[in-house]
């Protein structure tokens, strides 16, 4: 169904340059063509977001560590998410260039709109904002029915998990991102957001910045009853383990250490909410019964 | 204490005024690291952490606070001083043997020659721990010999020369180093800072056990070696003369202070400026028979390195700063100083 | 192990020695000896290879071919330390980037007599005041060497060489920095413990007439040939002279010490 689209979108947008201003997450004026048909994705969760919301054939470019869905595959890599290609990007003609924070941008912005390429960055802080960041993309990329649709179905998954965890305990959970050196989640990581919906409660929540680097004794001491451990994704050995200052929390002597599919976590997209079922799942199992 | 002070600040190197500069810096020592104990990003109960810090039971601390002091703490400060130990003394072995203030572990790419022998023996003997130090010395001993080489013109090693070198090497280890990070995909080797920045946060038994034993024995084989080098300090020629045998002390020297970097950097990543500040400062108060620079370095490299670790893990706590950032922050000020001054 | 025997037997020789060292400065089979009490100097103009042969008498230049026998022994069958007890060297000045006093500078000379952890004895300390008496450089202990005069600093390299209590001096230029007065001085020392200590001293120097004061035998030295050897009074002569420096030069005996005295005579005219 996708694939017979295509023809007709190229067609309309030869024919029709109109243009519209958007702002985007980081508060930036765009100016983008009203009809997309070439879109590059600087990173995984985009490029998830880019399928889900049914853009997928017009996705030309996607850096390596985009491997979801498994289409995506033949779509031209271009490089990886800090230190993309700009070359291949212009080579690619891309009318938007999808950016997930706003670090890798500065650099190569210019550039792009020199080559009046679009730039447009998502920054989501917490679930709704990656609703927010769905729904968006599916407005830029004319298919805001397929993203409604998308965030209304999510948006009552996580209405069912909270709904299942609302009159429980919340538990004390440390969020390991990496064990050496030791780094969590913070006040501005969506991950925070996505544990307290998750019936947890983050012990770094009031951390300042998204992935601080954190004191192990401050870990320890906060005694965390859970231990979050993304992992199988392109950090999965250098976080495979607690690390050694955690060996005595109550969480690793309660045998309460859980690993979860680090795609699903870090990743703010579709299958975020697949994270967040996951971790209550883990979290309460009692809440199966 | 004036006479003591007197004493320790005038005249020449003799084997008791030396003695008693080991004794005030141990002391010295001794305090920072209780000091050291005492600070972190958890507040433990000070009377109880000082009775436990004495080696008694029952102080009344409940077994996380227990296990913040001892697991955590203690072990990161052991870390601390002797990675300070391995690189200042390291510093001033460098620094006479090349007869240049400015010779540094960090600046002459030795460092990063270590580090790339560590990630050399993560990606093919990652299993082995103990493969990390000996790669690392050997890595060291390789941009060490490098840097010797470049340094060495038809006028002899002049400063800058050595300097240029030195950068020479460090850019094209720091490539080799992000060439390596980027094949490996950021598995199994830990983020590309940790490696130019340096970082004690992280560290297993084994490797602090080879970083103290690697201190011991390179300070030592410096510490031997030491009038040989006061001599070399006042030419390579003019020591020949008068006895020395310049190149079983040369190669003695690079071996020990490989063995010294590479031990700190494999299991702490490369703490720059260590080497340059400690031995300087030592100097100027001290005086420069190396006698005395290279024990006093030793032992006040590892009370610098564990102070500024402690700023490091405090400063912003609950968050952390890698310790590296704060050695450079007092060493490249100093770097300019000591390059202006000529 | 060689600590034992008599250094007055034969003190250094060197046979047939040839140095390949760039087009200037090269040895070509110069052989020389220097007897217990006896003060040899080297002349010849700039190049003639005379640092070179100087160098090669301690083997801080490897010579190409040829042997160096100290004590009637190899050079080789000593360790640097025990080479360093017996023959001190003054070389012509080097660059100082450590402050370093007077004291500790000539103290580095008895580095060859120091226990294994190279701390001086009181014996040490007590021969390098001395020395530094010997040299007029008593109330200069603490001064810093980089920045003492260039004439003081030579009285230093001197003092430290007599620190080793070596048997053979090897001297390189020893005067050139000095005045006059210290000129003498510094040779009368070298002389003074050729005399009364049975050493041997070998001098490098550009001096001609104090050479012919100071020195038994002299060499003539040109394009690393050995031209002439001998007392000064058969070596210094105007043909010798003239075939070395390619200079017309005057000579007559000294009024006071009958020594030969040298005038070039471009100056005359």
């Amino acid at each position: 169904m996708l694939a017979s689209c295509s023809p007709r979108l190229n067609q309309n947008s030869t024919s029709n340059p109109a243009t519209r201003e958007v702002t985007d997450e980081a508060g930036r004026h765009v100016q983008l063509a009203v009809q997309i048909d070439r879109i590059v994705s600087l990173a995984p969760n985009l490029t998830e977001i880019v399928y889900a919301v049914g853009a997928g054939d017009r996705l030309v470019g996607r850096t390596k560590y985009c491997d979801y869905p498994v289409e995506v595959k033949s779509v031209a890599e271009i490089g990886d998410t800090m230190t993309p290609s700009i070359e291949r990007i212009i080579a690619l003609k891309p009318q938007l260039v999808l950016v997930s924070t706003a670090s890798q941008l500065e650099a190569f912005t210019k550039q792009l709109d020199q080559q009046k390429i679009a730039v447009y960055v998502t920054d989501p802080h917490n679930l709704d904002e990656v609703f927010r960041s769905i729904y968006s993309l599916g407005d830029l990329l004319s298919t805001p029915e397929r993203a409604q649709k998308l965030v209304a179905d999510l948006r009552r998954r996580s209405d069912a998990v909270a709904a299942a965890v609302k009159s429980l305990k919340p538990i004390k959970v440390f969020y390991q991102v990496s064990d050496e050196p030791l780094y969590t989640i913070g006040r501005e990581s969506y991950l925070t957001d996505l544990v307290r919906r998750a019936g947890g409660v983050s012990v770094t929540a009031d951390v300042p910045t998204s992935f601080p680097r954190f004191s192990a004794e401050a870990a320890l001491a906060a005694r965390p009853e859970a231990i979050i451990l993304p992992t199988g994704g392109s950090m999965a050995t250098a976080n495979s383990s607690v690390a050694a200052a955690l060996r005595n929390s109550p969480a690793v002597l309660n045998n309460r250490v859980f690993k979860l599919n680090e795609d699903h976590l870090s990743r703010p997209g579709p299958r975020l909410v697949d994270g967040l079922e996951e971790m209550a799942r883990v979290l309460h199992p009692e809440m199966l019964r | 204490m004036t006479k003591l002070t007197a004493s320790i600040n005038s005249g020449r190197a003799t084997f008791g005024r030396t003695l008693l500069i080991c004794a005030v810096l141990l002391i010295l020592l001794a305090v920072i690291f209780v000091i050291a104990a005492l600070l972190g990003s958890q507040r433990l109960p000070l009377s109880g952490s000082l009775c436990a810090l004495a080696g008694r039971s029952n102080c009344g601390l409940t077994s996380e606070q227990q296990a913040i002091l001892f697991d955590l703490r203690l072990p990161r400060i052991m870390l601390a001083g002797a990675v300070g130990m391995c690189l200042a003394s390291a510093g001033a072995g460098y620094q006479a043997l090349l007869r240049n203030p400015l010779a540094e572990p960090y600046l002459l790419g030795v460092s990063n020659g270590a580090a790339v022998g560590t990630m050399t023996a993560l990606v093919f003997f990652g299993a082995h721990e103990w493969s990390r130090p000996v790669m690392a010395s050997a890595g060291a001993l390789i941009a060490t010999l490098v840097v010797y080489q470049l340094a060495r013109g038809r006028a002899g090693a002049t400063p800058e020369r050595l300097i240029l070198a030195g950068v020479i090497v460090t850019t094209f280890l720091s490539s080799a180093i992000v060439f390596i990070t980027t094949l490996m995909d950021a598995t199994r080797i830990r983020s590309f800072t940790f490696w130019l920045l340096g970082d004690l946060s992280g560290t297993t038994p084994k490797l602090l056990s080879i970083a103290l034993a690697a201190a011991l024995i390179g300070v030592g084989a410096l510490v031997r070696n030491s009038r040989s080098l006061n001599l070399m300090m006042l030419g390579e020629r003019d020591a020949f003369d008068l006895g020395v045998e310049v190149g079983r002390v040369r190669l003695t020297v690079f071996i020990a202070a490989s063995l010294l970097v590479g031990a700190s950097v494999a299991s702490s990543g490369s703490v720059g400026y260590v080497g340059l500040v400690v031995p300087h400062l030592v100097r100027l108060s001290l005086g420069s028979d190396n006698r005395v620079v290279i024990i006093g370095s030793a032992l006040a490299g590892a009370a610098f390195v564990i102070v500024a670790d402690t700023v490091a893990r405090t400063i912003i706590a609950p968050r952390e700063l890698p310790v590296g950032a704060i050695t450079a922050l007092i060493g490249a000020p100093l770097f300019i100083y000591l390059l202006k001054k000529g | 192990m060689y600590d034992n025997f008599s250094l007055s037997s034969g003190m250094l020789e060197a046979n047939h020695i040839t140095v390949n060292y760039g087009p200037r400065g090269a040895v070509v089979d110069v052989s020389l000896r220097v007897r217990p009490g006896e003060l040899i100097a080297i002349i010849g103009p700039n190049g003639a290879g005379k640092s070179t042969l100087l160098r090669a008498l301690n083997h801080s230049i490897e010579a190409t071919s040829g042997e160096v026998l100290l004590a009637g022994r190899p050079l080789q069958a000593f360790s640097r330390r025990e080479v360093a007890r017996r023959i001190a060297v003054v070389a012509q000045e080097s660059e100082l980037r450590f402050p370093v006093t007077v004291l500790e500078f000539v103290l580095s000379g008895r580095y060859a007599w120091s226990s294994a952890w190279g701390w001086e004895s009181d014996r040490d300390v007590e021969i390098a005041r001395g020395i530094l008496s010997e040299t007029e450089l008593e109330g200069y202990e603490t001064r810093l060497m980089n920045e003492l005069s260039g004439g003081e600093r030579q009285r230093a390299v001197v003092a430290r060489a007599l620190a080793t209590e070596a048997k053979v001096f090897l001297l390189d230029e020893p005067t050139a920095n000095l005045d006059l007065a210290h000129q003498a001085t510094m040779l009368r020392l070298v002389r003074g413990r050729c005399n009364d200590q049975q050493s041997a001293a070998v001098v490098v120097t550009h001096d001609l007439n104090l050479a012919a004061e100071f020195a038994d035998q002299v060499m003539l030295l040109k394009s690393g040939r050995e031209i002439a050897s001998g007392p000064p009074q058969t070596v210094f002569t105007p043909e010798l002279l003239k075939e070395v420096f390619g200079l017309q030069v005057l000579v007559d005996a000294h009024p006071v010490t009958g020594a030969p005295r040298i005038t070039p005579v471009h100056l005359m005219t």
